[in-house]
């Protein structure tokens, strides 16, 4: 039997799709399936180490490393009484450039300290350019349970290199650190 | 088929003011519902859901839009015609609403205890009222694009009346032998006639040209080249906003209602019930006709909506040979058919049902004969084409006019270039040629080894 | 049409207002304008998985006249600038621009000469949507930003108040020079 022409068929092709299930993701109230996937590229954090000291020690290689110089970094020495990272220094200002950032990642690669990461947090529209430089304060990650706000000394017994070699796993671990860090204050 | 009109003309005042209101009310919302159920099932088409945000399931969404349109500001291009510029989509809605006054929505009824069809008025011609009413909407539509002073208008509006022109031609032909079977031109007496059988049955290929030519005639797809946005930006509207594009707008969809509504009238037996419900004997009488008649009027929308969903936009000089080489005579062949069979009836007084079903049957016989030869003769040009593709001499050579070609049908493609290759060429090589391993084309085969080889 | 912007203030142009920007929110007709390679994006959010038409936004009109919003969805040249002047011209008020991705907002990465650095030096841009190029959400999110903005517009008497509130903010705020941050 002959078959019918395409034109007809193209007919039976819409009127079949009517009754199919719609793939549509209705995007603000199907919130579940958001965020997307966890290799995303979202807003940037900045990451802090396990007693609430800052892991950014000012270095500026994303700034350098940021192909749409989105990223401003001016860094400072820690003083005693007045420290925000282990070591020498710290990033004293930090902003990011929504509107020029195009979320390569480069600056991620470029970390020494894995200070910068990345989030899946995508919902940055905003209606003026001045709220889309996001400074530190907005890029800081929160303070987990038993972290405590920078200025504070390190943990003590500790140097910079341990903190980088990842043994400090906490504040409430180390015990002596909310003390210290009161003390500070 | 007794055309009694007397029923006309007779009613109140305040039922003719009635009558008028509740038409402008029903087009309304027809338009507005229409607007919303188009967006929904052309988004169901496509796999997607369509509006669903303004009111419950969206059905606010066209009102919204209308809302949003009368409050935008209007602008009025500089090098305008002003007068005619907003005279145009007064033109246009008007012309859509008015030309419902004719349509039938059902019989006599009952309204606040006087007894009157539910028709705002008829008359002897008034389906010829409809095509006229019809025809100055399209004014609106060329007045538009010239009064806007701008070239993409003008083109669209130049657009616009020759495909009216050349789709209405059409139309009317294929109402002509609507009239030659009911003896009338006004629409109850249609409708009347319509009682034993519907016209799109034994008037089939009129129904055909008259569906086609409608959605010519209302600018929609896949005719809707006065507004293309490819070619046009906007065509006769591009120059409009707020409430005159919205006008309009409205105006494209109470056409569309129009037209589907005069269908209905003329073929689909207007507000006569359906078959199996018509076996029911309240089907045709009081209040019912009208839930039947907007039926009929939403499946030629659904068409509407369904041919947008599924055809891509026809090229204009595509659109206007159909129109001219194809639509116009078809149907003034099937009118000569029609007529010969009237007057064969009125000589012979032989029963026109006798006449359709032996001039349906062969026509059945000789669309379904001429499938099937069409078929074979096409299985017949394909097994030429394979026969010819076998005996076709030589292998194909990709490098014979010393730049790489693609094969051509029935030729099959071998692999040329790598060494590593060379056992998979082999293998695919082509019966022609089974000479042996020289027959696989290296690129340092030289022309002469290759005409050996052949 | 103009009346709705010469009512008394009272119950009456609120209600009005709420009802306008109703409806305006709910059938934001977009600009058929798309630059680059968010305008792929953009069409993605056309599509069937995305779906704009849930807001009534899938009438993407050709002709400006008719748009409510412009999408500059991609980097603007510079010979391209007073092209999009002239499209945001010709649309009829109220009219919105979203610039989408950092090249309509700021340049982004493409920081010379051929690239107009930020899509607001030549029209006014109510809302700025990052990224590179932003994923279909983010643009409904913008969308969606925009029409809570939409919503509370303000018509008449109470928008000429909200304008004074806004300029006087503007001569308090404090000069770009003078938003150094932490900066000395």
């Amino acid at each position: 039997m002959p078959e019918l022409p395409t034109a007809v068929r193209g007919f039976g092709v819409t009127f079949r799709t009517m009754f199919k299930r719609v793939v549509t993701e209705q995007y603000p109230e199907a919130a579940a399936k958001y965020p997307p996937k966890p290799r995303f590229h979202g807003r940037h954090q900045l990451n802090r180490w396990a007693d609430g000291l800052e892991k950014c020690i000012g270095c500026e290689l994303c700034a350098w490393a940021c192909p749409a110089d989105a990223i401003f970094v001016e860094g400072a020495d820690n003083s005693e009484g007045g420290r925000f990272s282990p070591g020498e220094r710290y990033g004293r200002v930090y902003q990011i450039n929504y509107l020029r950032c195009i979320f390569c990642g480069l600056c991620i690669e470029a970390c020494p300290t894995r200070a910068l990461t990345m989030t899946n947090e995508f919902e940055l529209a905003d209606n003026n350019r001045t709220d889309l430089i996001f400074t530190k304060e907005d890029l800081l990650a929160p303070l987990q349970a038993g972290m405590v706000l920078p200025p504070h000394d390190m943990v003590p017994g500790f140097t910079e290199k341990d903190y980088y070699a990842g043994k400090v796993i906490g504040a409430t671990d180390t015990g002596s650190a909310t003390d210290t860090a009161k003390e500070s204050t | 088929m007794n055309t009694d009109l007397g029923v006309f003309g007779n009613d109140p005042w305040w039922i003719v003011v009635i009558k008028a209101i509740a038409i402008f009310v029903v087009l309304v919302l027809v338009t507005l519902f229409t607007i919303w159920w188009e967006r929904r099932v052309v988004g169901r088409m496509q796999n997607r859901i369509g509006p669903n945000r303004v009111g419950p399931l969206g059905l606010l969404q066209s009102l919204m839009d209308g809302i949003k349109l009368a409050l935008k500001e209007e602008i009025i291009p500089k090098s305008a015609y002003r007068a005619v510029y907003w005279l145009a989509p007064v033109i246009s809605a008007t012309m859509a609403f008015i030309a419902f006054a004719v349509i039938p929505f059902g019989p006599e009824v009952s309204i606040l205890g006087v007894m009157t069809p539910l028709q705002l008025t008829d008359f002897p011609v008034s389906v010829l009222y409809v095509l006229a009413v019809a025809s100055i909407g399209i004014y609106g539509i060329v007045l538009a694009g010239w009064s806007s002073g701008s070239t993409y208008p003008l083109l669209g509006g130049l657009r616009s009346s020759a495909q009216m022109i050349s789709y209405e031609l059409a139309m009317s032909m294929s109402f002509v032998a609507v009239f030659l079977y009911a003896g009338t031109m006004s629409t109850s007496g249609i409708v009347a006639a319509q009682e034993p059988i519907w016209y799109a049955i034994i008037l089939l290929p009129s129904f055909l040209i008259y569906v086609t030519s409608m959605v010519g005639e209302t600018n929609r797809a896949p005719f809707d080249l006065p507004e293309a946005e490819g070619e046009l930006v906007g065509g006769f509207h591009t120059e409009y906003s707020s409430l005159k594009f919205a006008l309009f707008f409205l105006a494209e969809y109470i056409n569309m209602v129009t037209v589907s509504a005069l269908a209905t009238t003329l073929f689909l037996g207007g507000w006569r019930a359906p078959w199996p419900i018509s076996l029911w004997e309240g089907a045709n009488v009081g209040w019912w006709p009208l839930l039947w008649f907007l039926v009929k009027v939403q499946l030629f929308i659904f068409v509407f909506i369904w041919l947008r969903g599924t055809l891509p936009r026809l090229r204009y000089d595509q659109f206007m040979r159909f129109g001219w080489k194809v639509l116009i005579p078809v149907s003034l062949v099937w009118i000569v058919v029609v007529a010969t069979a009237r007057v064969i009836r009125n000589e012979f007084s032989i029963a026109t049902e006798d006449i359709l079903l032996w001039g349906a049957g062969l026509l059945v016989i000789v669309v379904i004969g001429g499938w099937i030869l069409q078929w074979r003769s096409s299985r017949k040009e394909e097994q030429a084409e394979e026969l010819a593709a076998l005996t076709d001499d030589g292998p194909f050579d990709p490098m014979a006019g010393a730049f790489p070609v693609p094969p051509m049908p029935g030729q099959e493609f071998t692999y040329t270039s790598r060494v590593s290759q060379r056992p998979l060429a082999a293998a695919t090589v082509t019966p022609a040629v089974t000479s042996g391993p020289s027959s696989t084309h290296l690129p340092d085969d030289d022309a002469p080894k290759e005409s050996s080889n052949a | 049409m103009g009346l709705e912007e010469k009512l008394p203030s009272g119950v009456l142009l609120t209600t009005v207002e709420q009802v306008a920007g109703y409806a305006r929110k709910g059938s934001l007709w977009p600009a058929t304008f798309g630059l680059a390679c968010c305008a792929i994006e953009m069409m993605a959010v056309g599509g069937p998985r995305y779906d704009i038409a849930r807001f009534g936004m899938e009438v993407f009109r050709a002709s400006p006249r008719q748009a409510d919003l412009m999408i500059v969805a991609g980097r603007v040249s510079q010979k391209m600038a007073p092209v999009l002047r002239q499209i945001y011209d010709q649309m009829a008020n109220p009219k919105w621009v979203l610039a989408m991705g950092v090249c309509a907002s700021s340049g982004g990465m493409f920081n010379n000469y051929a690239i107009l650095q930020g899509v607001d030096h030549v029209v006014p841009v109510d809302i700025y949507l990052p990224g590179c190029p932003p994923r279909p959400e983010m643009l409904i999110d913008a969308i969606l930003k925009l029409h809570d903005e939409i919503q509370a517009t303000k018509l008449g008497v109470n928008a000429i108040k909200a304008q004074d509130i806004q300029e006087s903010l503007a001569l308090t705020a404090p000069a770009t020079l003078e938003m150094r941050g932490l900066l000395p």
